[in-house]
């Protein structure tokens, strides 16, 4: 039997913004636009969070940063570690799990 | 709200929460190039100037509530900010005499080396009480001298965390407590070294200011830092 996943609904951004950065490295204001675009605008959050959220991975050694100057403007770009690619592995796991749970429960209804 | 106000009024709230000068000018560079890429991006749509910087900084949040995230992340990357009791005031009251004991060790290690060959010359040391104070004199300036080391470590720490300023305050009373009770010194009559309760009272109280002093400093710097940031604004 699977656990319990009370954090998963806090492990949205997560999941969203490191699945971004497995792609390609990526600055702060590239990612909301992504998130934003690929979302079609489905999440409402003050721009600036984004920084508090990649501090921490970064802390946590989910991501890498180096500062890189483009057109006069110094940026932090961020890019996925091998730890960092492990945590997306198992949120994407969960988040699968979820997903199918609660498309059992809807049925057809919102397909 | 424009560009600089909005970015002097998040300088005053990380400062005023306790974000360490590092971490801060990094957030704020960060932010500074999110909100120049906003107005760019709006001037792009044909928006004014100033249109385009109220409305990025209405993108990007209140710097208030920011600065409470940034604080909130910074606390929870470190273990002693997740666990400040045990980080800051449990392991420090335990740890520090172990750290004052090594020290006796090396200490006497240093004046074994210092006098090395010289046995005869050591064992006459009891009857030169000249001799003595001058060992002395290097000797109990090193229990200052750790004392200070320690308290100016454990602040850091502590500010480093972005934890509140009465966990200064904590960490600076364990200080104090150890400055206090932690003597190290020698005895020329016995030839001994060690830790223990004072002997000079009034010597212990002495050392017992230097983690009050670094405490002062601290406010003081955060105080002055504060002001400054206020006057930008």
């Amino acid at each position: 039997m699977k656990g319990p996943n009370p954090s998963f609904l806090n492990g949205v951004p997560e999941l969203l913004v490191l699945r971004l950065l497995a792609r390609r490295e990526m600055y702060g204001y590239e990612i909301v636009r992504e998130i934003q675009l690929q979302t079609k605008e489905a999440f409402a959050f003050g721009e600036g969070c984004i920084y508090p959220y990649l501090h921490y991975f970064e802390a946590e050694k989910l991501v890498n940063s180096r500062q890189r100057d483009v057109n006069g403007r110094s940026r932090y770009y961020y890019q996925l570690t091998a730890r960092g690619q492990k945590r997306l592995e198992a949120l994407t796991a969960e988040w699968q799990r979820v997903a199918q749970g609660v498309a059992l429960i809807m049925g057809g209804e919102h397909v | 709200m424009s560009k600089n106000q909005f970015l002097a009024r998040l300088h005053f709230e990380l400062l005023r929460r306790g974000c360490p000068g590092f971490a801060t000018h990094r957030i704020l560079r960060e932010t500074a190039g999110h909100f120049a890429d906003l107005v760019q991006s709006a001037s792009a749509q044909g928006l004014s100037s100033i249109d385009a910087e109220t409305r990025a900084a209405a993108e990007l949040g209140d710097p208030a509530v920011l600065a409470a995230q940034h604080l909130q992340v910074r606390q929870k990357a470190f273990w002693c900010g997740r666990h400040p009791v045990l980080g800051f005031l449990v392991f420090p009251l335990i740890l520090i005499p172990v750290f004052y004991m090594l020290l006796c060790l090396g200490t006497g290690l240093g004046i074994g080396l210092v006098y090395y060959g010289n046995f005869t010359v050591i064992a006459d040391l009891r009857h030169d009480p000249a001799e003595f104070q001058f060992m002395s004199l290097f000797v109990q300036p090193i229990g200052i001298l750790v004392n200070l080391l320690i308290s100016i470590f454990l602040i850091r720490h502590v500010r480093r965390c972005a934890l509140p300023f009465k966990w200064v305050i904590g960490v600076s009373v364990i200080c104090l407590i150890h400055a206090v009770c932690d003597y190290i010194g020698i005895d020329p009559k016995y030839w001994t070294m060690g830790l223990g309760l004072p002997l000079h009272l009034t010597s212990q109280c002495l050392n017992g200011l230097v983690p009050l002093l670094v405490v002062l400093v601290t406010y003081a710097w955060s105080q002055r830092q504060l002001r400054l940031c206020e006057q930008a604004a």
